[in-house]
């Protein structure tokens, strides 16, 4: 699949002289908050986004800002297509799953590692265009810090061999030799990926290093048995 | 009275101008969909239908198709339970801000065929595109990308400078106006108006277009086959003597032809 490339609004003047020829501009997005529902949207979408971009698994980008006292996350908007697809149908799953048998794969041990029981429709996919192939994962409110639960509940479920992920679109879809494969790569990741990629060094929002600190923790635990949790829940796939 | 919802898009949502682009029609546990490109029995939509739209979204034409798709899917898969459908029509700007449902409307009419009721109402809102000014050369050549889909591929390339080592003192370089690399396939094309052309003009293009897919064909880059001329209709005698000139050396298509998309994909792929 091509790289995915984000819509420029804007480009100004050169900013200075330099062989990459710099210059100022700026890119669309859509901004997301912590609010009432979701009180730890923007820290867990940060969360996502990292371990997503560290272990290649196809999702949008995104990234911190500050509009005001408090971070948001800027979701940004992918430029091709130019015309948005629309999100994927239920019954569109099975082919979807065909078409990108490894995205679908590393897309479900992900949800795993991260608690995510909200993938169904959070997904574009083109399928109907062979010459531009388009799988990418997106939203991850409802996963990690989930916000069902109070923040230590949600970690401590995360620190255990719980599923979480209960119901995902492709579940007995993908075949079992990607399903471990991408188990594998996952545990593989060191420790210190893990959780550089859950401790910010900061209070984020509402989350501070503790919290951080403590999903980290349990993340890295979840990654050590990750092979143990699909197997315990006997996940179906493809032999 | 028969129920419906226009499905709009919205090119430049900020200045909230839509474009009727389809309908669902909703009679008791009925429900019929047309929208624009859709043809009776053909798999594929006819993306040039949606050409009207601003350039900027003419390479992404084929995400109409997956809406249609989508739209089709929401009316088989919910099979005439009409309040699931409206709850999903009411969702849709969750998808995109371009897109969006109207509200229902209602159309009085007494038809013994429920789908003569859809064609009526999709002419009335929806219609086709009308033509502003008789298709140009450039035109048709746009509506040829677009129905070959070779405009979407991201292996279809325009204005490309080929620099060819014929000697170890010898270097040409030519310029295609498109071209097209998947496979281990290589097409090289080049585009001569012949209508409206003058001839002093015309002989340059001819000659360029003979020296690049001779150079072309020379260095094994690309077969008589895979080189093609786009031409339109040539007007008189003296310009069809340009297009025998450059059979000898490419492969000729008239694009106001309606098996252009055709032939020339057939070639390419």
């Amino acid at each position: 699949m091509d790289k995915t490339t984000y819509t420029l609004r804007r480009m100004y003047k050169k900013a200075a002289k330099g062989i990459t020829n710099p210059q100022f501009c700026t890119v669309n997005a859509v901004l997301k908050s912590d609010g009432i529902e979701s009180p730890q949207c923007v820290y867990n979408e940060v969360v996502a986004t990292n371990i997503a971009q560290t272990l290649h698994v196809p999702n949008a980008m995104g990234v911190l800002t500050k509009p005001n006292s408090e971070h948001c996350f800027a979701s940004l908007e992918i430029a091709k297509p130019s015309t948005p697809l629309p999100n994927i149908r239920k019954g569109w799953f099975t082919d979807a799953a065909k078409l990108y048998p490894d995205q679908a794969a590393a897309l479900v041990v992900f949800d795993v590692f991260i608690g995510n029981n909200d993938r169904y429709q959070n997904l574009k996919v083109s399928l109907f265009n062979e010459n531009n192939p388009i799988f990418c994962a997106f939203d991850h409110s409802h996963s990690l810090l989930h916000p069902y639960y109070p923040t230590d509940e949600a970690i401590a479920l995360l620190h255990t061999d719980e599923l979480l992920a209960k119901q995902h679109p492709f579940y007995g879809l993908i075949e079992c030799q990607r399903l471990n494969d991408w188990c594998l790569r996952f545990m593989e990741a060191s420790d210190y990926l893990i959780r550089e990629c859950c401790e910010m060094g900061h209070t984020l929002n509402t989350v501070n290093v503790i919290t951080q600190r403590k999903l980290a923790d349990a993340l890295v635990w979840r990654k050590d048995n990750l092979q143990h949790i699909i197997k315990k829940h006997g996940i179906q796939c493809i032999k | 009275m028969i129920e419906y919802r226009i499905i709009q898009f919205f090119p430049q949502p900020e200045r909230a101008e839509a474009k009727n682009i389809g309908v669902i029609v909703f009679d008791e546990g009925w429900v019929g969909f047309k929208a624009l490109g859709m043809i009776e029995r053909v798999d594929k939509p006819d993306y040039t239908a949606y050409s009207f739209l601003p350039k900027v979204y003419h390479d992404s034409l084929w995400v109409f198709g997956e809406w249609i798709r989508w739209f089709q899917s929401l009316c088989r898969d919910t099979e005439g339970n009409n309040e699931h459908i409206h709850g999903e029509l009411n969702q849709l700007a969750l998808h995109s801000p371009l897109f969006h449902v109207t509200d229902s409307a209602y159309f009085n009419t007494q038809f013994e065929r429920r789908n003569d009721a859809l064609d009526l109402i999709f002419l009335d809102v929806v219609g086709t595109p009308t033509k502003t000014k008789e298709p140009v050369f450039e035109d048709h050549l746009e509506k040829l990308l677009i129905k070959s889909e070779l405009a979407f591929d991201p292996a279809f390339e325009s204005g490309i400078e080929v620099t060819a080592t014929l000697d170890i003192n010898e270097v040409a370089v030519f310029i295609l106006d498109y071209f097209y690399a998947k496979n281990e396939k290589l097409v090289g094309i080049k585009n001569i108006r012949l209508q409206k052309a003058q001839y002093k003009a015309l002989d340059t293009k001819v000659n360029d277009a003979i020296y690049a897919f001779t150079t072309a064909q020379n260095i094994n880059m690309l077969t008589k086959n895979t080189s093609i001329v786009l031409i339109d209709t040539p007007p008189n005698q003296r310009k069809a003597a340009y297009v025998s000139r450059l059979q000898a050396v490419a492969t000729v298509i008239d694009i106001t032809k309606p098996e252009a998309a055709t032939k020339l994909l057939n070639i390419c792929t």
